[in-house]
């Protein structure tokens, strides 16, 4: 404590307190406590201004360590039990509450209609009445009245039931129960009964008693903390290579203990075990080993089994030699030195988060690369050991599958967010500065990225729902001839580079849109012509930068963009519709309107360039050639909402008469909301629109309204203000006289 | 031939082996004590009580230097600590150390008031205070015999209790010339045949100083506060652990639940980025709509995996069954949080998680089968706790992520700086709802994004000014906490305003009417740190380095927890700091605390887990 920086000048990683913090996590890996074996604490609310310490009594004085509570009654008895996570064992306690049953209770459950469906935020209220007779008689006086808020997510990282819970007392009877929802109507509700549950509906206007009839009779058992035991096995997913390191025979030779030369490529791996003479397990493990040595010895497995009798004082080697003359185990024998224990603990402390001596017997498994593979604490299972082998060429995804403790989904395929999802994460949040960060850290390191499967992860997203994660190119590929290997890394290298390519555009398209917003249009120009520099043969690259010019002002640059596209067009429809629409983009409709005609030439079939052109005409002030490219699309693809939706706005909405529409309007309208389940503020603002062309200016306001809140709720703050304003309109009995435009 | 399983081989390097996996015989673990001893060690029951003692003369002055209030406070606590074991085993303390405890002119006064009013009663549970604790001051026990009188005055109610426990603790020091005061926290519990009984006191002990050589002695000891709770009902206690009862039936309790994070980080790779301290809690909802709340577990690990959550579904019985393979939540991925919320509207539960990676949000298919339907990578940092809410009322729940530290990057992990008023940890998020699986992250956009980078540990919405909105309070660790005001989807920080910004190690958010009137009262978790309370009150704390301020900031976070009352809408401040008085501040280094009614009897009481990090070893940072 006292070594922290007391200002805000300091930084963050002032040397001392950084130590500070790193000393801690040590003595915390080390094994030592902090602030452990407290209880947990109950304060008894004994009548609003003071608590008693009622720990020891109810029972909740449990010595672990606390991490969340979950407030239920669980077994429907009326009273509230608990489920409380911890850090120590037993990692979780269920707590049932065996309260006299004096007290009377209510729970409600509520659902909501207008509201959120869960009817998190409803505040229920519920309003007691004295059965004493005399106000003095109670200290609360003759009448409380007691509140609760349906919640989601509260304490620390828990969530309790949605039942609603009051306990009453005895000396009260319940007068009414409020609930106000969060949607900010109030119902009320009389004849509610004590020691009863009840279900509400909004709007029901119905408090339904629930009943359930459970015979629920938990035993109550003392648990305590589960000792762990020292026996273990950890396959590693992440090998950590093992130093080079000599050992001596029994007969004094040095020998090397793992690397490439003494562990040739007909052998599967090495394992390396500590042994004492003195210790029982580590025979007995011998004798199990060599019993089932056939399940191990088509592996070739090396067997180095190293004595730490020469580490203890006073060494005496006799025993052990003896022991390995008289026995036949088919192991390496040696002796065990300081730089070899010195190593292993080592390797074993970075390998898990707590530091600790290695136990005896002890073994680890090494690899062809003279890598850890597994690590064994107590007597190695020779059946577990063969299947260990076995994994050591296996895949990165069945490696995870078999290093697991326990089966599972593993949900997010890439272990550490990639750069690009971060700066998309904050540009989305409107965090421009950060995204810019990430982003130019990124794109300056990309060339050095070498690993393929780092840069995949990079180029998609991070989640793969329910999938395992699996490399693209198999690491192991078993392969003899060496040409084939030389096309191999051929290919690998190509694919790399496409990626580092395909990775740098996505990258640098996200930073010109960053620059544009930070207001810095130089610098969304030059990524603009990088992109384009990047791909000579990209159109869109290319319009982009003329769209950027031409806001830009630089009307002629961008103009001479568009004529070295258009020069080249040829007849590719796919280039005119490119054209059509950068052409809309900078405000030159009679040009869009040309190119999307062209395109039509091509392809006359195509909703997709009918849509376009309609929206061309229409902005264009052609209403009637735009009504006829709509209808054109809805008489082969009746559900094309686009096109019904701009059509019925032109149909209800425009200032000519004689384009009007109003019946063939609503009939659109209301089945583009039909099939869209009233969900989209502008085709339900189409729809309004359409109604108050007709007059009916009650359900027009309805609709833009509900419109208008949908749109609010989802951030789209242009649709709201113009359906608000619409709202505005119809109330005063106006229809939409504007100029149409399609929303 | 000589062989042994059970010796501990000390190598001339710093390396030790030890033996492993001999299940035949028990292993003796390189560790000073074991968790299961020392736990014993406070629980024992009571036996025969020696009658008389005596005593030598006390030791001289040692000389202090800076820190020697904490030396001294070590040394007082063994002394301490002797008391505590003859409650709970008179047999194990000779009548040479309890004479060892005191001076020859020791005075006391009685250790258990005995002029008590009853202040709470509700069917079986009863909570009595000294009418006055002046009143016994006339019974001064005096020597050593009053000492042993004062012992068994003290624990007369215990005689023949099973389940004995007790703990004296030292939080404040006081030390002069040539005595010291200390500050003492006494707890004292046990089940006789007829009830549970608890005694909560606080001492103040003067002392000799000591030296270290000799241990310090007590000069005098007199209550200044007392509390005494009782319960007789149906069962031992209020709750009853059924944890086996209702999880027993299931493998991956046993092979999972019952080892402590310990045992999984002697398994786990640290690779996965698993670590000692555990934020795994824990979500209730009807999964499956039967009308019986499920409960889904958080598990530890790291980003690439660990052990998989669980859910257990209720049975008609209540027991509970492992389904989570089933349902499609047995997720790797280390989680600290769930929600169970109807996030499309179409009737059932759906499941977000705060995990190591970002929020994922999963669909439920009405008969609880989930499939993850959205991922949000958090760019600052791992999310921790969750709330839901609509916070724009626009009729979807929207989500609410606390963040903790920074994620760290190559130049390494952004500590808090300054430790008492720290802002430079991780962005909170909050997720708005835009319908169809989607969700935008408009932290910024409502307002939201004031004092945003502390290291936030936990959330909650609550209407807090009734007026029909749901604001936000945010527990921040390492200083102030946050209160958003809602005005119409846009939020404002009024916790200073209000006063509740609370500055000291945020952990916990409760809303809760305490006091029955109208209005949500706020509980907030802390850590109440005996050794925090010894030091920061020292004058020498921080003396020359900072301002009173500061100090008083260093102070203010080894207070422990705090309750604040909802004064209601039109009065300044609008909440009002409460915690002392109401007697609910020492909750230990304390997570989850809620608001609950346990007893049914209409007032709101509070339960707080606790405990940072407990390990094999009993020596504690």
């Amino acid at each position: 404590m006292s070594q922290s920086p007391t200002d805000a000048q300091t930084p963050a990683n002032a040397e001392d307190y950084l130590d500070n913090w790193s000393d801690l996590g040590g003595m915390i890996s080390e094994g030592f406590s902090f602030s452990g074996r407290e209880r947990n604490r109950c304060f008894l609310n004994t009548g609003g201004q003071q608590f008693a310490d009622a720990s020891y009594v109810t029972g909740l004085d449990f010595i672990d360590d606390g991490r969340g509570t979950a407030i239920v009654d669980w077994d429907h008895d009326g009273d509230l039990d608990l489920w409380i996570s911890n850090r120590t064992g037993p990692r979780v306690r269920m707590l049932q509450n065996r309260s006299p049953e004096s007290n009377q209770f209510v729970a409600v459950r509520l659902q909501g209609t207008r509201c959120n469906r869960d009817a998190i935020g409803a505040r229920v209220q519920l309003h007691l009445q004295t059965t004493i007779s005399g106000a003095e008689s109670s200290s609360d006086g003759q009448r409380k009245t007691l509140i609760r808020t349906l919640r989601a997510g509260e304490g620390f990282l828990s969530q309790s039931s949605k039942w609603v819970h009051f306990g009453l007392g005895t000396d009260w009877k319940i007068d009414r129960l409020t609930v106000h929802w969060p949607s900010q109507d109030v119902e009320s509700f009389e004849n509610i009964l004590p020691n009863q549950r009840y279900s509400i509906v909004q709007g029901s206007q119905l408090a339904k008693a629930v009943h359930s009839e459970r015979l629920v009779q938990l035993q109550a058992s003392q648990l305590g903390a589960t000792a762990s035991s020292d026996r273990s096995r950890t396959l590693l997913t992440h090998r950590l290579a093992l130093p080079d390191l000599e050992f001596r025979d029994f007969n004094g030779e040095t020998r090397q203990l793992s690397n490439a030369s003494v562990t040739p490529e007909s052998r599967s791996g090495t394992l390396i075990n500590l042994w004492a003479s003195w210790c029982r397990p580590c025979l007995e493990e011998f004798d199990q080993l060599s019993k089932e040595w056939s399940l191990l010895e088509p592996s070739k497995l090396r067997v180095v089994a190293l004595c730490t009798d020469p580490l203890q004082e006073d060494a005496d080697l006799s025993t052990a030699r003896s022991l390995v003359q008289e026995s036949n185990w088919p192991f390496e024998f040696g002796l065990a030195n300081e730089q070899v224990i010195q190593a292993l603990t080592t390797l074993n402390n970075d390998i898990f988060y707590l530091t600790q001596p290695l136990p005896l017997p002890c073994s680890l498994l090494i690899d062809q690369e003279g890598k850890v593979a597994a690590i064994y604490k107590g007597p190695v299972e020779p059946q577990q050991l063969a299947m260990d082998i076995e994994r050591l060429e296996a895949a990165p995804e069945e490696l995870a599958r078999a290093a697991f403790p326990f089966p599972g989904r593993q949900i997010i395929r890439n272990y550490n967010p990639s750069p690009l999802s971060l700066a998309t994460a904050y540009y989305e949040a409107g965090y421009l500065q950060d995204a810019r960060r990430e982003l130019i850290r990124f794109l300056k390191n990309i060339a050095e990225i070498s690993d393929f499967d780092r840069l995949t992860d990079v180029m998609e997203g991070s989640l793969r729902p329910g999938a395992i994660h699996e490399s693209r190119v198999p690491r192991h590929t078993q392969t003899n001839s060496s040409s084939h290997q030389t096309t191999e890394r051929t290919r690998l290298k190509q694919a790399l580079q496409d990626l580092q390519r395909q990775t740098t555009i996505k990258g640098f398209r996200l930073l010109a849109n960053i620059e544009r917003d930070r207001g810095q249009p130089k610098n969304q120009l030059r990524i603009l012509r990088q992109l384009v520099t990047l791909q000579p043969d990209s159109n869109t690259a290319k319009a982009n930068l003329a769209v950027a010019l031409f806001q830009q002002g630089q009307t002629s640059a961008a103009d001479s963009i568009l004529q070295d596209i258009s020069s080249r067009v040829s007849d590719d429809a796919g280039t005119m519709v490119l054209l059509g629409q950068t052409y809309m983009k900078t405000g030159q409709v009679p040009s869009a309107v040309e190119w999307f005609r062209k395109a039509l030439e091509q392809k006359s079939d195509s909703p997709e360039i009918q849509l376009n052109l309609g929206i061309a005409l229409q902005l264009q002030g052609s209403p009637l050639e735009a009504i006829q490219q709509y209808e054109q699309i809805l008489a082969t693809t009746p559900e094309a909402n686009e096109a019904a939706n701009n059509l019925a706005w032109l149909y209800a909405t425009h200032n000519d008469a004689s384009v009007r529409n109003p019946t063939r309007a609503l009939h659109l309208a209301r089945d583009l909301c039909d099939r869209t389940s009233y969900t989209v503020p502008p085709y339900l603002g189409t729809l309004a629109a359409a109604l108050a062309q007709g007059g009916k200016f009650d359900e027009a306001i309805r609709l833009a309204e509900t419109a208008a809140s949908i749109a609010r709720g989802r951030g789209d703050n242009e649709i709201t203000k113009s359906l608000e304003k619409r709202a505005i309109l119809y109330r005063q009995g106006k229809p939409v006289w504007l100029h149409s435009k399609g929303e | 031939m000589k062989v042994t399983t059970s010796s501990i081989v000390k190598l001339s390097i710093a390396a030790v082996l030890l033996i492993a996996g001999c299940e035949a015989e028990p292993l003796k673990p390189a560790v000073d004590e074991p968790a299961q001893q020392a736990e014993s060690q406070e629980t024992a029951g009571a036996s025969q009580r020696p009658a008389t003692i005596s005593i030598s003369e006390p030791p001289s002055v040692f000389e202090r230097n800076l820190w020697d209030s904490e030396a001294f406070s070590s040394a007082a606590q063994s002394q301490l600590n002797v008391i505590a074991n003859w409650v709970k085993d008179p047999a194990k303390v000779s009548g040479e150390q309890l004479s060892n405890l005191i001076t020859p002119s020791f005075q006391s006064h009685q250790l258990r008031p005995e002029r008590l009013s009853t202040v709470f009663e509700d069917h079986g549970l009863t909570v009595q205070r000294p009418e006055a604790i002046a009143t016994d001051s006339a019974v001064v026990q005096n020597g050593a015999e009053g000492f042993l009188r004062a012992l068994h005055q003290l624990t007369a109610p215990l005689t023949d209790a099973s389940d004995v426990r007790c703990k004296l603790k030292i939080f404040g020091v006081d030390m002069e010339a040539d005595q010291a005061t200390t500050a003492v926290v006494v707890r004292l519990g046990g089940r006789t045949a007829i009830q549970a009984i608890q005694q909560t006191s606080e001492w103040e002990c003067r002392w000799t100083i000591g030296t270290p050589q000799t241990p310090p002695r007590l000069k005098s000891i007199s209550i200044t506060k007392d509390e005494q709770t009782s319960f007789s009902g149906p069962s031992d206690r209020v709750f009853a652990d059924c944890t086996e009862s209702v999880l027993g039936g299931n493998e991956s309790f046993h092979q999972q639940l019952v080892y402590g994070l310990g045992h999984w980080l002697h398994r786990l790779e640290l690779y996965y980025g698993i670590i000692a301290t555990s934020y795994h809690g824990l979500a209730v909802g009807d999964v499956n709509g039967d009308g019986l709340d499920d409960v889904y577990l958080c598990q530890p690990g790291g980003i690439s995996g660990g052990l998989p959550n669980r859910l257990y579904l209720q049975q008609p019985d209540g027991t509970a069954r492992d389904v989570s393979a089933e349902a499609g939540v047995d997720w790797l991925t280390e989680t600290h949080s769930a929600l169970f919320i109807d996030l499309d509207n179409d009737g059932d539960q759906d499941l977000v998680a705060a995990t190591m990676a970002g929020v994922i949000m999963a669909e439920n298919n009405g008969e609880g089968i989930f499939r993850p339907r959205q991922f949000k990578l958090i760019p600052d940092g791992p999310p921790i706790s969750l709330a839901a809410a609509d916070f724009d009322n626009d009729g979807d729940l929207d989500i609410y992520a606390c963040c903790y530290a920074r994620r760290a990057t190559a130049e390494g992990m952004v500590r808090p700086v300054p430790y008492h008023d720290a802002n430079n940890g991780s962005r909170n998020v909050l997720l708005r709802n835009d319908r169809d699986w989607r969700f935008s992250n408009v932290t910024q956009q409502v307002g939201l994004d004031k004092s945003n980078r502390r290291f936030s540990l936990a959330c909650a919405w609550e209407d807090f000014d009734n007026d029909g909105d749901q604001d936000l309070y945010v527990a921040n660790d390492f200083g102030r906490n946050n209160l958003y005001r809602n005005d119409d989807g846009i939020f404002t920080d009024v916790a200073a305003e209000l006063g509740v910004e609370d500055m000291s190690a945020g952990m916990s958010v409760s809303w809760g009417d305490g006091n029955n009137d109208g209005w949500m009262d706020l509980y907030v978790s802390n850590m109440w740190s005996s050794a925090g309370n010894r030091i920061a009150f020292q004058r020498q704390f921080l003396e020359d380095s900072v301002t009173p301020e500061t100090r008083g900031g260093f102070q203010r976070h080894a207070r422990g927890n705090s309750l604040f009352t909802n004064l209601g809408a039109g009065d300044a401040p609008l909440f009002s700091d409460g915690s002392v008085s109401a007697g609910v501040t020492v909750g230990g280094w304390a997570w989850s605390s809620q608001f609950a009614d346990i007893n049914n009897d209409g007032w709101q009481d509070l339960i707080v887990a606790n405990g940072y990090i407990t390990q094999e070893s009993t020596q504690d940072l």
